[in-house]
């Protein structure tokens, strides 16, 4: 293992480490999310890591034992462009939680202005039929004479 | 020098870019040959023309002869029937029909009925179809993606390999260097919310949000007779792109497992929460809350 994974590892552990924490929070103060992963990770990684996946098994110990969590990371120009995590817990109370926070964990894409990014062509669905264009225009026409 | 021309077929806008090189008079010369075979192929396959042949040869009973480009379409519209348990099928058409998506685009609801199983329907034994039973046919799911296909050949055959097709923001590339493909944001076309890039092969989209009225959209599922919501948009990454084109609607009627073990293909999905899901090759630069 390289420096770069093993300085991963760091960051895969510090998710797993809120994950515990939150594995082993009381049930009345469930109310209490995990730190936010995500924030940790881009926080640490500011030095030039290579670009790539990098998929970890994380370790934490819950009420019930030891507990893993896969973390897996893909970096590009320094910045985690894409992450996963999969539930690895066999307890019950552990997978529960695990496949929660999974859940919770999803990523959510968002839009960035197409001038900024300098594209050759767009893949989409926005062009439609003509015929169809006109027949709307007349529904919200109609629509409005009522 | 232009190597570029823009045109509007099967209800929507086609750029076509030669990337070889090309002189002024092949490229008009490639753009009429393109023109007049999109034309032919609209007389065939639109269901809004009430003299095509899918509106005229289909809605009688009996054995007919179908076009020599039916076969790769029809082939594939009966393994993705198959491939989807049957909510993937050309006998969507009734359907669109009574919702309002019909030849006056009346956009007017109906009452929905469940369209006939295929096999009560047509014998398909290429290049025959014996017809049983009239019924509404419709293959926008997978139509423009055979045609894209087709006029890649078209250009291959006047000897330019390297070219871009763009038909309504559904992609075929042939080209030596990458090019960045953004993908649109149904929700905000001025954005994209991610990057692929591709040099050679097709991306086709399909989105709930454009083509929409009512409760209804453009893709309907043939069992709850209900358009799926959770889904806003799909792409899919193939070779060809009728295979792209078919599998973007195909994602929104069965979740992907039901599709890869039987087709090469990549593929992203957006949900309604903006939650994605791909497949682990589709290669992209996608941006992130």
């Amino acid at each position: 293992m390289n420096s770069k994974t093993t300085g991963l590892l760091v960051i895969a552990l510090i998710v797993a480490i809120g994950l515990g924490i939150f594995a082993f929070s009381d049930k009345t103060n469930k109310e209490t999310p995990p730190a936010s992963p995500k924030t940790v990770e881009v926080r640490q990684v500011t030095t030039s890591y290579k670009d790539g996946v990098y998929e970890q098994l994380g370790d934490y110990t819950s009420p019930a034992g030891a507990e893993q969590i896969d973390v897996k990371l893909t970096l590009k120009n320094g910045v985690i462009t894409e992450s996963e995590v999969t539930p690895k817990a066999e307890k019950p109370i552990s997978k529960m939680k695990q496949e929660a926070f999974a859940k919770e964990y999803k990523s959510s894409v968002i839009g960035k202005n197409i001038n900024d990014l300098q594209l050759g062509k767009i893949a989409g669905a926005s062009l439609t039929p003509k015929g169809f264009n006109d027949a709307l225009e007349k529904i919200k026409a109609q629509a409005k004479t009522v | 020098m232009s190597n570029t021309f823009s045109f509007k077929g099967i209800g929507t806008i086609w750029e076509i870019e030669i990337y070889s090189p090309i002189n002024p008079t092949q490229l008009e010369y490639l753009e009429e040959l393109i023109k007049k075979r999109v034309e032919l192929f609209e007389q065939t396959y639109s269901r809004f023309r009430p003299d095509s042949f899918i509106n005229s040869a289909l809605m009688q009973i009996g054995a007919v002869k179908l076009p020599p480009d039916a076969e790769k379409l029809f082939t594939l519209y009966k393994e993705l029937y198959t491939a989807t348990g049957g909510l993937f099928t050309p006998l969507i058409g009734q359907v669109l029909v009574e919702a309002g998506y019909d030849k006056e685009y009346s956009l007017i609801p109906k009452t929905l009925h469940t369209p006939p199983a295929w096999e009560d329907t047509a014998d398909l034994s290429y290049p025959f179809i014996n017809i049983k039973k009239s019924a509404t046919y419709d293959f926008g799911a997978a139509g423009k993606g055979l045609l894209i296909d087709i006029v890649s050949q078209i250009i291959i055959e006047q000897g330019f390999p390297e070219f871009c097709i763009d038909a309504g923001k559904d992609i075929l590339l042939y080209s030596s260097k990458p090019i960045r493909i953004g993908l649109e944001n149904p929700l905000d076309f001025k954005e994209a919310i991610g990057v692929v890039t591709l040099s050679k092969g097709s991306i086709c989209a399909s989105a709930g949000s454009r083509r929409s009225w009512g409760p209804y959209h453009h893709i309907i599922n043939p069992k709850t007779l209900t358009s799926p919501n959770k889904i806003l948009a799909t792409w899919v990454i193939a070779k060809e792109a009728l295979l792209a084109d078919a599998l973007s609607t195909c994602l929104f009627l069965v979740p992907a497992e039901k599709l890869t073990p039987y087709f090469s293909f990549e593929y992203l999905t957006l949900y309604e929460d903006n939650s994605i899901e791909k497949s682990s090759s589709f290669s992209s630069e996608l941006f992130f809350k």
